[in-house]
């Protein structure tokens, strides 16, 4: 097998050829690359974040934002309200450091993906689940384990089966999860399945070069819209320090998965225009809720997210346990000074949860290769009227399951209910300023469409006007899913390289 | 071992007065003390965290930053002084007014000054230990450095 080639090792200009490059080593990136390597073909992998490995992955938050995500895990999309974003930047992308939960995407979630005929009949549902189950497989997705749930995914699972709502255990990308819940650190015990433990590793011992810490510029398109190469250069993302150029040249095409913030400034810097480019930007922007009980809960001891419900999928809201990293989880809790100190102190008997809303919002996007990019997006009413009622749904699963308080984290609303005073929650303000947001599923920025004036790819994920040249990350998706975007981006990421393979 | 991975050389972007201040500031908004740690590993958090940042958030932050210490105390207490002329319980007064402030802007000061409280104080390993949580298992890398994973996993994968 090739090694991984940095910024350490290159001290010239480099120009090589391939058959076909790939940008970008994440979950649209690795599961196109890995299908056309499967099929013989010559691929040169570029990615702009370094390698990572077992000794990157502490304990310690800090470390792993300053390596391992985007603007060290503070970008934001701003509009009304400030909404954290956050992508992996490592070999692997996000699925580095991501919680590995696996959707196939159910039946519902997929006619509304595929409202438009055109791309529902390039991407068949039943295409996708072989995918899905190869991808099974290679990425092994498994159930969590009761022994290694631990009492802060138990917790409200007992909650909501008193209130006869359905949970679910999730199905994750693990091969012999020990429950570290330290997934958005990078996992110690290398069992989360991220791109870089499978896909990556397996389509290099097949002769697939992979350059990390390479930061693609442009992709290089002649004159009649051919995609030929990409060109960039070496750059530590780290420290900001700059190495060699480089050029590959691609002999049949290129494939952009560098996610869909980055998607649009890649294809602008590349001269590629069209009006939609950064638009129709969606996201499952959530909340969290922290329930305080009795006993010890120690969320922390456990898979990082292993319980959800969907029993109110129709609502375009989706539950989840998700062990938020106690340094970050410590500026949601009431107070500053002494005060929050006391409060942190608690934090053994507190859960971690959220909720996901499929929000209706378009935002746009603006990025250049390199840079921070300028997210606006602001959420629309009805979206927070249904991440206001999620947030008391999930505040009435912490109740059956024994919580004395909760923590709502809305401003206006005392910071702790006690348990008779959760329907305040349902009072709060719609105000999208008065909540504290994050958003991880990121979809839609060069929208999929079967007109050249209604998207800017085409239903095979092509950009419009140009020829060997795809995209398969979220960018092209007609809309957001409901569900974690992780097994639909790889499969239809695989879905494009059968057609490119077909071609 | 120290609490954090250490930076590489000529690594550090604020100078010592700079990091010592905005220490000042994250350990009024947290209390390692309270949480059985200690300022030291917050003035080496700071060091490490500014010098990360892409250069335009860092000058950002560092001028919100200089704001607060100088201008705060007389527009939310109306004392002349810097926020380190402050004793404690008034450190946490305006603190508080800034944490629960009407205006969204100040009010996401105040979130964010709680995150990089959080990140410097719950990420010491002798405050990590208090709260029950495992210390970390070994030293990490530096920052800057990268590490070979492919030997990690090689008959792991596939
Ligand atoms: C904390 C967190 C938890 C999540 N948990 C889950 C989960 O449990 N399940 C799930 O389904 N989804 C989850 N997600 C979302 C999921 O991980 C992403 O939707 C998915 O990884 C996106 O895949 P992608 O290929 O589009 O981008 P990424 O996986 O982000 O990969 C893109 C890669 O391209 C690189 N790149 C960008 N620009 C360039 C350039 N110019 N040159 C070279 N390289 C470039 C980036 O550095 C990055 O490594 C989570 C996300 C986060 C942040
Ligand atoms: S919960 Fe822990 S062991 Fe399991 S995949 Fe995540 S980090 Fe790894």
């Amino acid at each position: 097998m090739t090694e991984i080639v940095t910024i350490e090792h290159v001290s010239t200009d480099i120009v090589e050829d391939a058959d076909y490059v790939v940008v970008g080593s994440g979950a649209g990136g690795a599961s196109a690359a890995w299908r056309l390597v499967e099929a013989g073909c010559d691929v040169a992998m570029l990615e702009e974040g370094p390698p990572v490995g077992l000794p990157d992955f502490g304990t310690q938050m800090f470390p792993a934002m300053a390596k391992m995500y985007r603007d060290n895990g503070m970008e934001a999309a701003v509009g009304r309200s400030m909404i954290s974003m956050l992508q992996g930047r490592v070999v692997g992308g996000t699925t580095v450091v991501n919680s590995a939960i696996a959707w196939r995407v159910p039946e519902p979630a997929y006619e509304r993906w595929s409202f438009d005929p055109a791309v529902r009949a390039s991407f068949p549902l039943e295409d996708l689940h072989k995918h899905w189950d190869v991808l099974d497989e290679m990425m092994c997705v498994t159930p969590t384990a009761l022994p290694i749930a631990g009492r802060g995914n138990t917790l409200p699972a007992q909650g909501a089966e008193r209130l006869g709502w359905k949970g679910k255990v999730m199905n994750r990308f693990t091969r012999g999860c020990l429950g570290a819940g330290r997934c958005q650190q990078g996992c110690p015990n290398l069992a989360k399945q991220s791109t870089a433990l499978n896909l990556i590793p397996a389509a290099m011992r097949k002769g697939m070069r992979v350059y990390a810490t390479a930061l693609v510029e442009r992709v290089e398109l002649d004159a009649t819209g051919r995609a030929i190469g990409v060109a960039g250069r070496f750059r530590d993302p780290t420290l900001r320090r700059d190495g060699p150029r480089f050029r590959i040249r691609a002999n049949k095409g290129v494939v952009l998965a560098p996610g869909c913030i980055q998607l649009p400034g890649l294809l602008h810097a590349s001269g590629f225009r069209h009006r939609l480019l950064g638009e129709h930007f969606q996201a499952h922007p959530g909340a969290g809720l922290v329930p305080f009980f009795t006993d010890e809960v120690k969320y922390w001891e456990g898979a990082t997210q292993g319980w959800e419900t969907d029993h109110f999928a129709d609502e375009g809201v989706k539950f989840e346990v998700v062990n938020v990293p106690l340094e970050i989880n410590a500026a949601r809790f009431p107070g500053v000074g002494r005060e929050l100190a006391r409060n942190v102190a608690r934090m053994s008997h507190a859960g971690s949860w959220g909720v996901l809303v499929r929000m209706e919002a378009e935002g746009s996007v603006r990025s250049r290769p390199g840079r921070s990019a300028r997210v606006k997006f602001t959420p629309l009413e009805d979206d927070m009227r249904r991440l206001r009622r999620a947030l008391h749904n999930f505040a009435k699963i912490a109740v059956e399951a024994g919580a004395v308080q909760v923590m709502p984290g809305i401003y206006g609303l005392p910071p702790l209910l006690e348990r008779d005073e959760i329907d305040r929650i349902l009072d709060a303000s719609l105000d999208p300023r008065h909540y504290t947001m994050v958003a991880t599923h990121l979809f839609g920025t060069a929208r999929a469409a079967a007109s050249e004036d209604a998207g800017v790819c085409d239903p095979q994920f092509r950009p419009w006007g140009t020829r060997n040249l795809w995209v398969t990350d979220s960018s092209p998706f007609p809309r957001n899913l409901g569900v974690n975007p992780q097994f639909m981006i790889q499969a239809t990421a695989m879905q494009v390289a059968e057609k490119i393979l077909g071609a | 071992m120290g609490a954090w991975p250490p930076a590489p050389a000529g690594f550090r972007a604020w100078p010592a007065p700079v990091r010592a201040r905005v220490s000042v500031l994250l350990t009024a908004v947290l209390p390692p003390e309270e949480l059985g740690g200690t300022t030291d590993p917050v003035e080496d958090f700071v060091g490490g965290f500014a010098a990360t940042l892409p250069p335009a958030r860092r000058a950002a932050i560092r001028f919100g930053l200089d704001l607060l210490w100088l201008l705060a105390p007389l527009v939310l207490l109306g004392r002349t002084a810097t926020f380190g002329g402050l004793t404690q319980d008034e450190r946490e007064r305006l603190l508080e007014r800034i944490a629960y402030s009407k205006l969204y802007p100040i009010r996401v000061l105040g979130l964010m000054l709680k995150s990089f409280a959080g990140l410097a104080v719950i990420g010491d390993p002798a405050v990590r230990r208090g709260l029950g949580i495992d210390p970390p298992t070994g030293p990490l890398p530096p920052l800057g450095a990268h590490v070979r994973w492919d030997e990690d996993i090689e008959g792991l994968g596939r």
